[in-house]
């Protein structure tokens, strides 16, 4: 049965990453009832279509019926990563750069990551001022996932160009912050370290988000992912980490890991209440 | 002892990452290796909005492990930022290393990262009298000359202070350290 989602954000994501994994490498997305897209959505989609492109294929697309859904995929800030790697079934909605929700960037390499920040962090206090503690919480997060994509996604003897991407939301009570990659993941770069070996996904995403844990030996390297979790914990911010086929989930002072349908890479998704900028 | 300033916000206000922060070490190692012994290299952190941890690790964390294990000699490093909160990744990542740097926030001072407690008694004791030999420190926390000439001995080697021998005039040598930082201990 077609998978048709009203919603395609953090709560919602899972059946379609599911639902698409069907036809892939030409992947069935039906967006024509589309009423609500956040950045974790928006970049898998994105992550989506690179991958059916590497593997021959594209996305079909059954874009949003209704003028409410076109204005807001149009106003995503994706269509321009999207439009090249599918087929769908009439124009996409466009609108310009200045009416995005969702601020989306590309990550090269890792000396592009302190611009893309800055240019990030600049959008943003153009549009609301940012105080001193959610400013350094917010450039900072940017700037350990970012660059996380270049010194682990893509490591040498993974397949996948890890395709990284950074987008950024602000609602009316929070900011949305995602990071995104679909290169070896938590297992495949803590797997590069023998004391690794053998962890499945679940195990891989609490070593390196509750333990602290990378492939690197030296005191010092890695550990970015658990002290942004930590202070989540702090600051009443959520979290929500995909890699692979586990996932996991930080709400308050409880987090878990659970199973989730395979996708390649790391996805990180961060909302901090919108208090800690004014 | 003389002080070189050197600011962190030449390499931006929102700093950065670990390939950058190598470049900044660059630029620590070869001006405190351009200073006399006995100079201290102020770094300031003045204009900066963040200081990310991977940044903090390679520019400082590593220059002080790398002067901990005995490079430059005679050559130190302080921080000076306006904020605790700015100096929270730097610190974390100091802790994991156990290394210790000592940081002027405001009018105060701390340490920041790993000091067993009484090398931080012995620090914030030399730190209040600005300078003292290994008897004076003995006699100031009650402990043993030796005890307080290896309190020294270690703070010297953590290069947290400037410690020097000179010949007693009694005969013999005494240590005699000084403080690189002459400011109140925060609370």
């Amino acid at each position: 049965m077609l998978y048709s989602p009203e919603r395609l954000d953090v709560e919602s994501a899972e059946k379609a990453v599911c639902a698409w994994e069907e036809d892939f490498p030409r992947p069935l997305v039906d967006l024509s009832g589309l009423r609500h897209l956040d950045p974790l959505g928006a970049l898998l989609l994105v992550l989506e279509g690179r991958r059916s492109q590497e593997a021959g294929g594209y996305l079909r697309v059954l874009l949003p019926r209704a003028e409410e859904g076109r204005n807001l995929l149009a106003r995503s800030g994706i269509v321009g990563f999207v439009e090249g790697a599918s087929r769908s079934d009439g124009p996409w909605p466009q609108s310009r750069e200045n009416q995005r929700l969702i601020e989306v960037v590309e990550v090269g390499e890792e000396e592009g990551v302190g611009r893309l920040v800055e240019g990030l962090t600049a959008r943003l206090l153009e549009r609301f001022p940012l105080g001193e503690s959610g400013s350094r919480l917010l450039a900072g997060a940017l700037l350990e996932l970012l660059q996380n994509i270049p010194q682990h996604a893509g490591l040498e003897g993974g397949n996948a160009v890890p395709c990284g991407l950074g987008a950024l939301e602000e609602f009316d009570d929070h900011l949305h912050l995602v990071v995104a990659d679909k290169g070896v993941g938590l297992r495949g770069s803590l797997s590069t370290n023998p004391r690794f070996r053998g962890l499945d996904d679940s195990q891989a995403l609490e070593a390196a988000l509750v333990e602290g844990m990378s492939r690197f030996d030296r005191p010092g390297r890695g550990g970015a992912l658990r002290r942004i979790r930590e202070l989540l914990l702090r600051n009443a911010g959520k979290l929500f980490v995909r890699s692979g086929a586990g996932a996991l989930w930080q709400d308050d002072v409880e987090w878990v890991t659970s199973a989730v349908h395979p996708f390649p890479g790391v996805q990180v998704s961060i909302r901090l209440p919108r208090r800690l900028f004014e | 002892m003389p002080r070189n300033p050197f600011s962190l916000s030449r390499y931006g206000r929102r700093i950065g990452t670990r390939v950058e922060g190598k470049e900044a070490r660059q630029d620590l190692l070869r001006v405190l290796g351009s200073l006399s012994e006995g100079s201290v290299l102020v770094v300031d952190l003045e204009g900066l909005e963040v200081l990310s941890g991977s940044f903090a690790d390679e520019a400082l964390a590593e220059t002080v492990a790398q002067l901990s294990a005995g490079a430059l000699p005679g050559r130190y490093l302080l921080v000076n930022s306006p904020s605790d909160g700015l100096v929270e990744d730097l610190e974390f990542k100091l802790r994991e290393r156990r290394l210790a740097l000592v940081a002027s926030i405001g009018k105060t001072w701390r340490v920041l990262g790993h000091l067993p407690p009484h090398l931080a008694q012995a620090l914030e004791w030399l730190t209040g009298r600005k300078e003292a030999t290994s008897q004076e420190l003995a006699c100031g926390l009650g402990v043993s000359v030796a005890g307080a000439s290896v309190r020294l001995a270690e703070l010297a080697r953590l290069r947290l202070v400037h410690r020097v021998q000179r010949p007693r005039s009694m005969g013999g040598i005494e240590h005699w350290a000084t403080s690189l930082i002459s400011l109140k201990k925060a609370p």
